[in-house]
């Protein structure tokens, strides 16, 4: 039997898929029953979703135009 | 895999393999190719690893110019892109070591709490926003942010390959030899410490909204 401690100490496992069959049904069974563990995993998985959404950071285009500027001052061109 | 699939990764081997060449040759377009190709991902882990978009700047020149210096050490068994994490999360620590560090014992005790049984000793806060509130949305993401400048280093350093870069965790364990193991308990502590950051943002909203 699981108990809170262990479903938070296997949560990471748990999202990634790399739980043991008899373990994440342990782990599904006691969320099941469990309102905390439910709003932990819940709270949990919002978490990483919103960490994902900082994936889509272009580099500003001035931000790049000073980085080609840098390079061309200071990296020696071929003649 | 399918044949066209199979041609496109060798495709993009071999046009990978000819990118390092030209670095190698010290070629000038090569840098500026290696900015278009690399740029974004570089600048990510810059501002997330810095906090601020002036020394994420400072973060990018030091790695080019160290590109530009060791490349000729670059030994092609990993991934162009795996050594340019390595260079660039490796210049942002250096910074960041040179200034007031975060206490890596502040997540020593990040996460639930649990009595002797191993029960929850608190009721967990439910704190979900109506999907429609895409401004407090973006209010969630920059205390996100800010959680993230208040990572320790390290911690700071593999969250942000592992959650932004999406890098696998063999991967992370290389560019910042650690093991395997220590990069899934430096992300899970992370992810419980901006969870925290991130139930205060949520639980306040939803009082004030009710």
């Amino acid at each position: 039997m699981l108990r809170c401690r262990d479903v938070a100490d296997l949560i990471l496992a748990y999202l990634e898929g790399t739980l043991a069959p008899g373990e994440r049904q342990a782990l599904e069974a006691h969320i099941a029953d469990c309102p905390n563990c439910l709003r932990f995993l819940k709270t949990y998985r919002e978490t990483v979703a919103l960490g994902q959404q900082l994936r889509e950071e272009a580099v500003p285009s001035d931000v790049r135009d000073r980085l080609e500027a840098f390079l061309r001052s200071r990296l020696p061109r071929s003649s | 895999m399918p044949v066209a699939g199979k041609w496109l990764v060798h495709r993009r081997a071999g046009m990978a393999a000819e990118l390092v060449a030209a670095l190698k040759r010290k070629d000038p377009i090569a840098f500026e190719q290696l900015i278009a190709q690399h740029g974004a991902m570089l600048y990510r882990v810059a501002l997330r690893l810095m906090g601020q978009e002036q020394e994420a700047e400072d973060v990018l020149q030091e790695t080019l110019l160290t590109v530009y210096e060791k490349i000729h050490t670059f030994d092609e068994r990993s991934a162009l892109s795996t050594w340019l994490y390595r260079i660039a999360v490796n210049t942002a620590l250096m910074r960041l070591r040179a200034k007031a560090r975060v206490p890596e014992e502040l997540l020593d005790t990040v996460g639930p709490q649990f009595t002797e049984q191993g029960e929850h000793a608190r009721e967990e806060a439910e704190w979900t926003l109506p999907p429609e509130q895409a401004l407090l949305r973006q209010e969630a993401l920059t205390a996100l942010q800010q959680g993230i400048a208040r990572l320790p280093e390290l911690y700071r350093a593999v969250y942000v390959l592992a959650e932004i870069e999406s890098l696998p965790h063999q991967d992370i364990a290389s560019i910042l030899e650690l093991t395997v193991g220590t990069v899934k308990t430096r992300l899970h502590r992370a992810r419980l410490f901006l969870r925290e950051t991130l139930a205060g943002y949520f639980v306040e909203r939803r009082h004030s909204s009710a």
